[in-house]
């Protein structure tokens, strides 16, 4: 069995040994072989001047501004004005002053309502545990 | 570095890394027949089934083929393999799950001397085998590298990315514990 004081280097030479028969039954050239066709069969060493468009960092840019360019012609189609301004402008171009002053009065009783409604705390009493969460759900979309 | 596999002047191997970057396979050829067999051992003695040897072997060169631009010369590509190699065995042991089972044929192999010495030496390495799976990955490479390598601490901190001190610490930790398991 073991000696009693087991010294550095027999373990060393313990540690030696180990592995030495597996090693033996590798085979060098198979193994260069295997190696060398799964490395032709990868994706390929870049050698020489690498290609710009390979390059990780330029495809992050070229997402990142086709992504831009993409949301910056759904936002213009949603909030574009569908009927220019003009036309308005034309409009009231035919009023007299009076006309004018009652046009803008009627704007600003319509803006002061209130734009929002708020729920009443009589119709939130009768709802549910589950109503209540589905209602704040909504409320913060 | 063991006798039987003198270790490839670094300048060597630094010349063939070039002739394989700039396309010439031979040049990746050499450098596996030079250190196949020494990162065999390596892995067996770190735990690497023996099923699985072959794969390891392999799975290594090719990680290290396709990260050579990574290798600065820190220190011998041999040790810089070697680092990858406990890395893939790492790998491998978290998709399998499990240990390193060593046939009994094995262990008792023919080797010089009579039957009972023989018998004693598979058990000591067998012993030796299950300490080392005990110990902390870490402790564990350390110890490989240096006591079945031969490298020096410097070299073992550069490829395992840690500092001489730190590689002294882990190698005593190793052989203090691998003592008591053998004792």
């Amino acid at each position: 069995m073991m000696e009693d004081h087991l010294q550095d280097a027999e373990l060393r030479r313990l540690a030696e040994r180990l592995g030495q028969q597996a090693s033996e039954r590798i085979d060098v050239e198979r193994t260069a072989d295997v190696v060398l066709e799964r490395l032709r069969a990868g994706t390929p060493r870049t050698r020489g001047i690498p290609r710009w468009w390979s390059q990780p960092r330029w495809l992050g840019v070229a997402a990142a501004l086709v992504v831009m360019a993409g949301a910056g012609l759904v936002l213009r189609l949603q909030t574009g004005p569908r009927h220019p301004a003009h036309y308005v402008a034309d409009d009231l171009r035919d009023l007299s002053i009076e006309q004018l002053r009652e046009v803008l009065s009627t704007l600003d009783q319509t803006l002061a309502e209130p734009a929002t409604i708020e729920p009443a705390e009589d119709d939130l009493n009768g709802l549910s545990t589950e109503q209540l969460e589905l209602l704040l759900q909504s409320l913060e979309g | 570095m063991s006798p039987a596999e003198p270790a490839a002047r670094p300048t060597d191997d630094i010349a063939l890394i070039a002739a394989w970057q700039a396309g010439d396979e031979r040049g990746a050829r050499e450098l596996v027949a030079r250190h196949a067999k020494a990162l065999a051992r390596f892995l067996a003695g770190a735990g690497a089934p023996d099923a699985d040897l072959d794969d390891l072997v392999q799975e290594t060169f090719i990680r290290a083929f396709r990260a050579i631009g990574g290798f600065r010369g820190q220190c011998r590509f041999r040790t810089w393999l070697l680092a990858i190699g406990g890395n893939a065995l790492k790998d491998l042991g978290r998709r399998i799950g499990r240990r390193r089972v060593v046939p009994l044929d094995e262990r008792l192999a023919a080797r010089d001397g009579d039957p009972q010495q023989r018998a004693e030496a598979g058990e000591t390495e067998e012993r030796l085998r299950q300490g080392l799976e005990r110990l902390p990955r870490m402790q564990r490479d350390v110890f490989l590298l240096r006591a079945q390598q031969g490298l020096e601490y410097e070299e073992i901190a550069a490829a395992l990315d840690t500092s001489t001190g730190a590689a002294r610490v882990h190698y005593h930790h190793a052989v203090k514990r691998l003592k008591e398991w053998l004792q």
